[in-house]
Order: C-alpha cells, then structure tokens, then sequence
C-alpha cells in the first residue's frame, strides 16, 4: 500500500514536472523583464494549458508501467477531468487576453489576423468541440466508433494548432534553444500520437486471435471465446480487461474494452462476456467462430491477486459486471483456493441471471455463497428483492466482515450505494475495489 | 465512487499546483512591480502624448492597422515588445523600414510578417503613425 502510494507520488510528480518545467525553462534569458503580471500570468497559463492538453496524449496511451499504480480505467478519467481542466486554464488564458488586451488580440477574421492567432482561436474551439462531444457522447447519442475518430482527428488537429500559435506568438522563446526545447515538446507528443495509432495497432496486428466459439449466455448476453492464432497464452490476472476489435483492422480505433470472464489459469483460451448493450454489442452474436479478432490485452488492476494475504473476498455484482468477477471465481476454483468467498449479485428479472447454473457448480467447487438480488423477483421468490442495500449487506456479510477484501463492478449507482453501505459498516476504504464502468 | 473521486481529486490537486506555479512564474517575472502592464511606467511619462490629438490618431491606427497584436504603444496592446521610447534607439528610416517591412526588416523578419507590415504601409494613416513613432523618446 505504502509502495503503491510512493509511486503514485512519482508518477504524479513527473506529471507536474512535464508541465511546467519547460515554462520555467523560458525564465533565462534575454526577455526577463516583467512585461506586467496580468500579461504574464496569462502567458504561464497559455504554455502550461498547452502543456497539460499535450500530457493527455500520454495518459491514453496505455503505458502499463505508468498506469499500473493507479489503474488504467482510473488513468482515462484523470484524463478526462483533466482535460476538462486544462481547457478551463487555456480558456482563462484567452479570457485575461480578451479582457485586459483586447488590442493585442486584435479582429477575430482570419483573412485579416495575424495566422498564429487564428490558429489559436481555431484549436480552442475544436478543444472544445472535443470536450463537449465527450461529455455529452450518450445525450447527442454520438456512435461510439465514429466519437473515437472525431475525438483523435479533433484533439491532434486542436494540438498541432495550439503548438503553432505558441511558436508563432513565440514572445518567450528568444533565443534558439527555447525554440528547440518547445518545438521538441511539441514534437514529442504529437509522436505519442503516432505511437498510440500506429506503433502499438501494429503491435496488435502482429498476434491475432481466432474466434473458436460463440455461445448464448443469459440476459441476452454473448460470450466469445477466442485463442491466439500462434497458439501462444495471454497472461493475465483476474479481473483484468482489454481493448477488443472484431472486422475491422486494429488501426481503424475501432476498438471497445471488455473484461475477460475466463480463468486465469486457462490462459489459452479467452473468453469476453459482452452483454448486448449498443451498436457494436448488439453485433457480437453474428460473429461466426473462425474468424479473426484481435485482443490488446491484458490491462487493469482490479482483482484479487493483489491481495494474495486477503482471509477471505466480497464479491458484489451487477448485471454484467459479473464479467470480471467470473474469472476470479473460476481462476479461484482452478487454483483450490478455499477461502470464504461471498457473491451479491444483483439482477433485473431471475431468467436473465447470467451464469447463475455456474454459479451453483462453483459453490460446490469453492467455500462460495452467492446471494441473489432480484429487483422483479417472481412470485414464489423467497430471497433477497430489490437492490443490494446495506441491510442486504448486513443479513449476509460474516461477523470478520472488516478483514476481508471487497470487490465491486457494475453500474455506476449500484456502485456508489454499495460503497456508500460499506463505509457505514466501518469497513476501511482500501479493502474496498471497483472498477469504473462508464469511461465515456 | 471512490476512485472517480480520487481522480476527480487528483485531476483538481494538480490544475491548482499548475495554477499556482503559472502564478509563481509570473510573479518571478515581476519581482517589483505590484500590478500589471510593465509599459505603463513609460507611457506615463510621456502621458501629456496622450492628449495630443495627433497622436491619438497615431494611437487609432496602431490597433486598425494590427500592430497592437505584437506591439504596446502608450500602455494599448501587446506588452512583449513596447515602441513607447522607440526614437530613442533608432532614427526615422529605421523605424519607417521596420514597421513597413522593408529594408533590415524583409531581412530579419519570416516573410507573412513581412506581408502584413508591407499592407500596413500602404494604408493612408501609416504616415501619421510614423511621425508619431519618431516623437516617442
């Protein structure tokens, strides 16, 4: 724990220094004198804006090394949020121009401006184009597939343009070095851009898998069983995800990210249970075994295998998000594991619990209970109804309920009101693990 | 959701250390001075220019003509490179040269600049602004 906090710290702590070390690179020289500390408070606000707009380049890039202290899926909100934040710096860069030099910024035509501040002008609006089609993707019911593109097309042209209004505004760079320094910033990570489309999709290309099998699961859910082509296992822990691209090439970012249900111990042949949900989900169930697939893989941190000391684990559920937790439950039976292992699993109606046959095989194969959670249960139902509350929780949950390990996936409101419940119970907030559902 | 909030958390923690460093370069730029526009202190003492009515004219044409995007004339525009006390370092020609874009300045300068100071020199008031300009001492 005290390890993971240490390097988050680093990790953190190189984040900030790749933003704003280059401004203070740019304090020597010939152009120190003050030119006034409004102006140069907006300058600082500019250079450091665009600096954190170009590290977003590098939080989606999929470093495991860098990613692994915090969790991948917990890396792509920062990056949103982020984003978000650094867009609000770089709008208050404007705003303290337009407000307290409106001369300097001068007519907004662009037949007329200067080009490096149409430059500027045009890469805030795409940031924001960006920005808004990503929070508001579900409500304009913007495809998935087709918001992937804008959103890399958008934020690199946005970038590109924003580097360019730098160097041409180029007030602090005054001498050769400053140019250099800025120009190979700016160089690097639009080359994170040709490394996250190009280098790694190529990666991908490189070890494909094959569908072997397609099989109906309940709640009108799909499950994909794939092995790689050369035969080679994909190593991974339970609970961990990857990045999923069926008919189309990997370089068509027309990838989707999918927990592996299966066992880690079976690790040559995977299994993703997708659940028919949008465009690209409702499609699974077409895919005929044999065809190619390719699986960028394995990512995530949430699982049980960084708890090896853990007495004994809570499993809540949701839908499908029992997905990862199926490959824990099965890697636990094909490793013997006996320790105490209790599943809330919460569902709609009783004939779309996925895997619930499974389940009861699992409890014979491990020291389980499983507890079902029905919102509509029917008539001659005698367990638990309605969502899995804390008095669910606490009808179930063993008296040594604080030394074991939580583990949490589903939908976003389930989540939050089972860790709501589970802070009620005084149990410590890092026995508590979720995996965050909705990235966009 | 506990690790939303975490990077909501960390997200926020960081705009703030980046702020508050962007705050820190500024005020290290500006050891002395409480407030802003470091022109100010020049164009003040030139701040009888201000009522002249010339010069205003000279003023109107700095900002029509885009100049004030790279340049501050009597505290108006971009501060980086002020041209108040401009006629004391160079003479009437020079100053002609480099706002036309012409001479030292095609050389010096990238050309869409260039481009931009050679359309300013044809507008009617580029005169009065380089009569102004060769007043500021």
């Amino acid at each position: 724990m005290r390890r993971d906090l240490s390097t988050s710290a680093l990790w953190l702590g190189l984040y900030v220094s790749a933003v704003t070390l280059p401004l203070f690179a740019l304090l020597p020289g010939t152009a120190t004198a003050g030119r006034g500390l409004a102006w140069d408070f907006a300058m600082a606000l500019g250079y450091a804006g665009a600096a954190m707009l170009g590290v977003q380049f590098a939080l989606t890039a999929r470093f495991r090394r860098a990613t692994a202290p915090f969790g991948i899926d917990l890396v792509y909100f920062f990056h949103r949020y982020l984003a978000v934040l650094a867009l609000l710096i770089v709008l208050a860069h404007y705003a303290i121009l337009r407000l307290r030099f409106p001369d300097a910024l001068g007519t907004a035509d662009p037949r007329v401006a200067a080009a490096h501040l149409s430059a500027g002008r045009i890469a805030l609006l795409l940031l924001l184009a960006v920005a808004l089609m990503s929070l508001l993707r579900r409500s304009l019911r913007l495809d998935y597939d087709l918001w992937r593109v804008l959103h890399a097309v958008l934020a690199t042209t946005g970038f590109a343009l924003a580097l360019w209004h730098m160097l041409g505004s180029g007030h602090y760079l005054d001498s050769a070095w400053k140019q250099a320094l800025w120009s190979g910033y700016g160089a690097f990570w639009l080359g994170l851009i040709g490394y996250v489309r190009i280098v790694r999709p190529a990666s991908v290309v490189r070890t494909p898998f094959q569908v072997v099998e397609v099989r109906r699961e309940r709640g009108l859910i799909w499950t994909l069983v794939l092995t790689r082509t050369s035969g080679q296992p994909l190593r991974f822990s339970p609970g961990q995800f990857g990045w999923l691209t069926l008919r189309a090439s990997p370089f068509a970012m027309r990838e989707h990210p999918f927990s592996i249900a299966s066992s880690a111990e079976r690790p040559g042949r995977i299994e993703l249970s997708i659940k028919q949900l949008g465009d690209f989900t409702s499609t699974i169930g077409h895919v005929q075994p044999g065809e190619t697939a390719w699986f960028d893989a394995p990512y995530g941190t949430f699982g049980i295998d960084g708890y090896p000391q853990a007495t004994g684990h809570v499993f809540v559920a949701g839908g499908i998000g029992i997905a990862p937790i199926m490959s824990m439950l099965r890697t636990l039976a094909d490793r013997g594991d006996q320790r105490p292992l209790l599943l809330f699993y919460g569902n709609r109606v009783w004939d779309r619990v996925a895997f619930r046959e499974e389940l009861e095989d699992l409890c014979q194969r491990l020291s389980l209970r499983v507890v079902h959670v029905l919102l509509e249960p029917p008539p001659e139902w005698n367990g638990e109804r309605g969502f899995v509350t804390g008095e669910v929780l606490q009808r179930h949950l063993p008296p040594h309920l604080r030394q074991l390990e939580y583990f949490l996936c589903g939908p976003t409101p389930m989540t939050q009101a089972v860790e709501r419940s589970l802070a009620a119970l005084d149990i410590d907030t890092s026995r508590v693990h979720s995996e965050i559902f909705d990235w966009v | 959701m506990l690790r939303e909030t975490r990077a909501r958390f960390l997200a926020l923690l960081t705009a703030v250390v980046v702020v508050l460093l962007a705050a820190l370069f500024a005020s290290l730029r500006n050891p002395r001075v409480p407030v802003d526009t470091a022109a100010a202190p020049t164009a003040m003492s030139q701040g009888a220019a201000d009522a002249d009515v010339a010069s205003k004219r000279a003023q109107q044409a700095f900002v029509r003509l885009g100049c004030a995007a790279c340049h501050a004339l009597g505290g108006v525009g971009n501060p980086s490179l002020p041209l108040d006390g401009i006629a004391s370092r160079m003479d009437p020609t020079l100053i002609r040269a480099w706002a036309g874009g012409s001479g030292i300045a095609a050389e010096e300068l990238p050309a869409g600049i260039v481009r931009r100071k050679a359309r300013a020199s044809g507008d009617p008031e580029f005169e009065a602004l380089i009569a102004d300009l060769a007043t500021r001492r």
